[in-house]
């Protein structure tokens, strides 16, 4: 980024299905709206290579830059530095990386592909626009550092990962999916939740179910240690603590455990069903403290 | 006192423009240009008529300076026709003739409008989107309800009138006995001025409203709810199952919800809860659910904004077409983040009511304010107009808190243009700029 705007400047044009044809010439000439005007994108960004490849590289102080790669579909889009609302909004397929934090809305209701954010998230990361029903329809939101509020909000399908803490409200009304938290967590998780599974991987997570859950038992799983290798292999390092291991070591022998599987999934967690004010076919695992 | 009979000129169902009830049974008596008695008005109506005076202050400044009307409408025009990210704000306290020219402006110069439902009440329309309202007119309320619950507002204080008007004391068609045929509920933090009204006062602990919504919910199906709920809240079982039992057997239960719900932590997810209480409850009965709207007119700017652009509050016309976001598009949001570069700010106080980062950007942006007083927001516009007040100089169409239309009976008049006609010249001048000068705004 060469001008950093003072307003915001929508640049949906930033996606890898967009650009990935264009000259570098013509890249410059794509339209973006600054505050209520359209400019070209060179007025903003120097633009230099080519995007032939489907990869798609942003860098700069864009947290005032809404929309990058929403509704992409391929390719892969890198983001270096703090980027503003409604990255990855409503996408479908493709990759998103970003070396530094995003705004609110990261990866609404999309269906498809992944997002693999380093620093935080703002609010309502995977979450349903208001008026809609449903939020995150497919695909992965993976979120090194701290989420706001309202994560997953009306998630449908798909998995949202946060390495660190959340705020109030995370899963509220979800109609499925998985959301896993290895942070704090704030007030009123799944509230309203119809099915899905809500993880809380830390021990001490502050976690204080609604009085419309009920604890169903203490148990292992076999899907949350696949959970657990698949995100090692992402190359996922959660900001949380990762707590020491509460078991001796001979108990862990016990376990299928590989090297690969991390410690956090091999424990017991505590299961939670409800949200009984609705469907009640949810669930929420907290990690046995 | 020199009072004469010739000089005294009595107003007959006046309307008052104070607080969401817009009471229109007033009857006002006018001296001079004083409003000298109130009839029927509540202690917050009569302070509303007796104190209203003849302002001192110019028609209309830039930087503090006297200006003509004319130079200001043209300094104003020039502002918002060169903002890239204008905002609209306020429209709570004016006509709603007014605030549709607002909105014609926000949607020539591509801005973000918004009125104070997005610091009040913008939770509610929020949830009312992700659940939906059970509605009813307070005429209804009045003549139909046995079961009247107030939570997280203190009627008797901020809207004197609605009990004794509309919602617990009068007589109603199909409860002929008013207060005694009347089941009364208050759930508060506080012992309030609204609890001796009540016949239940409900204690709960601050900021638990959700989890008492949520439990009664699940009690109303049917579940049991965990015991930790008395702890929580602060309300027994007994007290929530009590509740539960009198909402599903009344007849007809409304409950009133105020900024206790919709601006504790949780806003907007606390009032959905209230909404899917009451949508759940008609399987059982009739139950209906109505926000306790603050100002005058605050109802009527959602339904201007609504019926212009298809959302309430929080809309953003940049693209030329409206796009609702809350937290995005809203005025203490954008002003907050540093994004708006300009301001349309009518009758409404942001300067003293907003937090200290918003404040700070409305104060180096070039603004235009229109306020019948002087207010902080006032003195530190670029362009500020005086307006007359509507109600007592204006007429024009309120709505009432249950979205009912009232109509207007001014007292005085005033030597202040009104607010719709400051922003109708703004409005044809900024249609000039843009190069549309033929299209007429209805």
């Amino acid at each position: 980024m060469r001008t950093v705007p003072t307003v915001p400047l929508e640049a949906e044009c930033i996606s890898p299905d967009r650009l990935s044809s264009l000259r570098t010439e013509e890249i410059a000439r794509q339209s973006v709206l600054y505050g209520n005007r359209e400019e070209q994108l060179g007025e903003f960004f120097t633009v230099y290579g080519s995007a032939e490849d489907g990869e798609v590289h942003v860098e700069g102080e864009l947290s005032k830059v809404k929309w990058l790669g929403a509704q992409m579909t391929r390719g892969r889009l890198v983001i270096h530095g703090t980027v503003g609302m409604h990255l990855g909004s409503q996408m479908r397929g493709g990759s998103i990386e970003v070396f530094g934090d995003v705004g609110d809305w990261l990866g609404a209701e999309m269906r498809g592909g992944k997002i693999h954010v380093h620093g935080n998230a703002g609010h309502l990361a995977g979450a349903a626009y208001r008026g809609s029903r449903a939020g995150m329809r497919g695909g992965v939101i993976l979120i090194e550092g701290h989420a706001g509020f309202e994560v997953g909000h009306g998630l449908r399908r798909g998995l949202i990962v946060i390495g660190g803490d959340v705020g109030d409200f995370c899963g509220v009304n979800v109609l499925a999916g998985t959301i896993c938290v290895f942070g704090r967590v704030g007030w009123r998780v799944g509230a309203g939740m119809k099915r899905g599974s809500v993880v809380l991987a830390h021990p001490q997570s502050g976690f204080e179910p609604l009085a419309t859950y009920r604890r169903s038992g203490l148990f292992e799983s076999v899907w949350l240690r696949v959970l657990g290798r698949q995100l090692a292999q992402w190359g996922f390092t959660p900001l949380a603590t990762e707590p020491a291991p509460s078991r001796p070591k001979s108990a862990q022998h016990s376990y299928t455990a590989t090297e690969t599987t991390p410690t956090w999934c091999t424990g017991r967690f505590w299961r939670y069903c409800g949200d009984f004010a609705e469907l009640a076919k949810g669930e929420i695992l907290v990690r046995e403290s | 006192m020199s009072t004469s009979a010739e000089s005294l000129r009595v107003i007959e169902n006046a309307t008052c423009t104070f607080c969401g009830c817009v009471c229109d049974d007033m009857v006002l008596k006018v001296q001079g240009d004083r409003i000298v008695e109130a009839k029927n008005a509540c202690v917050l109506g009569k302070a509303w008529f007796l104190n209203h005076h003849p302002e001192n202050r110019p028609l209309a400044t830039i930087e503090g300076k006297p200006v003509s009307l004319d130079e200001a409408v043209e300094r104003a025009a020039q502002i918002l026709v060169q903002a890239r990210y204008p905002v609209v704000y306020g429209l709570s306290d004016t006509t709603c003739e007014a605030q549709r020219i607002a909105v014609a402006i926000a949607d020539w110069i591509g801005a973000c409008v918004d009125t104070t439902t997005s610091v009040c009440h913008g939770p509610s329309g929020m949830a009312f989107q992700g659940v939906g309202e059970v509605t009813c007119s307070l005429g209804e309320v009045k003549n139909r309800a046995d079961l009247v619950i107030f939570w997280g507002c203190n009627p008797a204080e901020s809207h004197p009138r609605h009990m004794t008007r509309y919602s617990t004391m009068p007589r109603g068609l199909f409860v002929p006995k008013g207060r005694k045929d009347r089941t009364v509920v208050l759930v508060d933090v506080r012992r309030t001025k609204t609890a001796p009204a009540a016949d239940i006062f409900l204690a709960i602990k601050p900021r638990k409203d959700f989890e008492a919504l949520w439990a009664l919910r699940a009690i109303v199906k049917g579940m049991e709810v965990d015991e930790r709920i008395e702890e929580e809240t602060g309300l027994s079982m007994a007290q929530l199952k009590d509740l539960a039992q009198r909402m599903k057997s009344c007849k007809f239960g409304v409950l009133f919800f105020g900024m206790g719900l919709s601006m504790t932590r949780g806003k907007h997810l606390n009032v959905e809860a209230a909404l899917a209480l009451a949508r759940d409850l008609n399987q059982f009965t009739k139950f209906y659910i109505k926000p306790m709207r603050g100002h005058g007119n605050v109802t009527g700017a959602d339904n201007v904004v609504s019926w212009q652009t298809g959302y309430p509050f929080g809309v953003n016309l940049a693209r030329g077409y409206p796009r609702f976001n809350p937290g995005e598009y809203t005025t203490a949001d954008l002003l907050a983040r540093g994004e708006a570069d300009a301001a349309l700010i009518i009758a409404s106080d942001p300067l003293a009511n907003f937090s200290q980062p918003a404040r700070e950007h409305l104060r180096r942006i070039p603004y235009i304010a229109l306020d019948p007083k002087e207010t902080p927001t006032t003195r530190h516009a670029t362009v500020a107009f005086t307006t007359a007040v509507y109600g007592i100089n204006v007429a024009g169409t309120v709505y009432r808190m249950d979205d009912v239309p009232i109509r207007l009976r001014p007292a005085l008049p005033s030597p202040y243009p009104s607010d719709e006609e400051v922003l109708r010249r703004i409005e044809r001048r900024v249609r000039q700029l843009l190069g549309h000068p033929s299209s007429v705004h209805p």
